[in-house]
């Protein structure tokens, strides 16, 4: 019973009743409630157990470990220059690797000067 | 969304719908399309429960909401197909026709028919304030929390009401009579 109808009179009783029948009625010609409602979306607490857990750590370690890799450090001058030319090291040899029709001056041998006729160095 | 809410809702389904069936003055296709949208806010979180209320009341006062804004939508457009029927000249049919939409929806109960006849002699507040208190057995408070009226309009609405349809289904007092 309502709280609103603790000390009922007569008519509220007998209304009382005739809802109550009218309810049974209209309940059993109720459509069957929506799948939807049945079918319904579960929360997230209740879906994350163990698995959910061990997955949440295992996402949270590679974010931490890519954050490592990926962030740049700040260098000094000085060790940035030396990066810089260490990762760019030429031997003389390579130049002989180098394509003509890249650097084609490389390629030619070095002209030959006749010393002596400049009143050079003599044997 | 909160699992207790929707089983809740669910679990007094029965409820819903006969909520909803008053709402929409007993027409059953109505009530049915009204109930299914109402659930549909909710799932889709149109309608988002705040916990300021029960979410019996909050709930009904959804129903409500989608109950007057289906109304005025088929009012709208039956004013439309009126006129239409009108201009084709076959008023005589559509009547017949609405005669008989309503002989198949006749109500097996006497009993429940009666007190179904009654109600909609009521005044629309009377109507609803009576039901949420009889038939789902709400209080006078949380009626009033559910049609978004005063504890003072929701009480004087459910005793005239009550005496009204006393008087109606014949179960009228004489000394409630003056009240």
């Amino acid at each position: 019973m309502s709280p609103t109808l603790e000390q009922p009179d007569d008519i509220e009783r007998e209304l009382a009743r005739r809802f109550r029948h009218l309810r049974r009625e209209e309940s059993l010609t109720a459509p069957p409630c929506p799948g939807g409602l049945t079918a319904r979306r579960r929360p997230l607490a209740a879906t994350m157990g163990r698995g959910g857990a061990a997955q949440l750590a295992a996402a949270l370690a590679a974010m931490i470990v890519i954050a490592l890799v990926a962030v740049p450090r700040s260098q000094s001058p000085d060790e940035l220059y030396r990066d810089i030319m260490n990762t760019n090291v030429l031997l003389t040899d390579s130049l002989l690797d180098v394509s003509p029709a890249t650097l084609p001056q490389y390629t030619r041998a070095p002209r030959l000067y006749d010393l002596h006729a400049a009143g050079g160095v003599s044997h | 969304m909160a699992r207790t809410l929707l089983d809740d809702l669910q679990a007094q389904h029965a409820r819903n719908f006969g909520w909803s069936l008053a709402c929409c003055g007993w027409q059953r296709d109505l009530a049915e399309d009204v109930l299914q949208e109402a659930y549909l806010r909710v799932l889709e979180e149109r309608a988002v429960f705040s916990g300021r209320s029960s979410a019996t009341t909050w709930f009904f006062a959804v129903i409500k909401r989608v109950a007057s804004e289906t109304r005025r939508a088929r009012q709208r457009r039956a004013i439309l197909n009126l006129r239409a029927v009108r201009m084709a000249g076959h008023v005589e049919d559509a009547a017949a026709a609405a005669e008989g939409d309503a002989a198949d929806s006749a109500l097996r109960d006497e009993t429940a028919a009666a007190l179904r006849a009654a109600l909609l002699q009521l005044s629309r507040r009377q109507r609803e304030v009576l039901h949420l208190v009889f038939y789902n057995e709400l209080t006078l408070e949380e009626a009033a929390v559910t049609l978004r009226i005063s504890l003072g309009s929701a009480r004087t609405h459910y005793h005239r009401g009550k005496l009204r349809l006393a008087q109606l289904l014949n179960l009228e007092r004489d000394d409630e009579s003056d009240t």
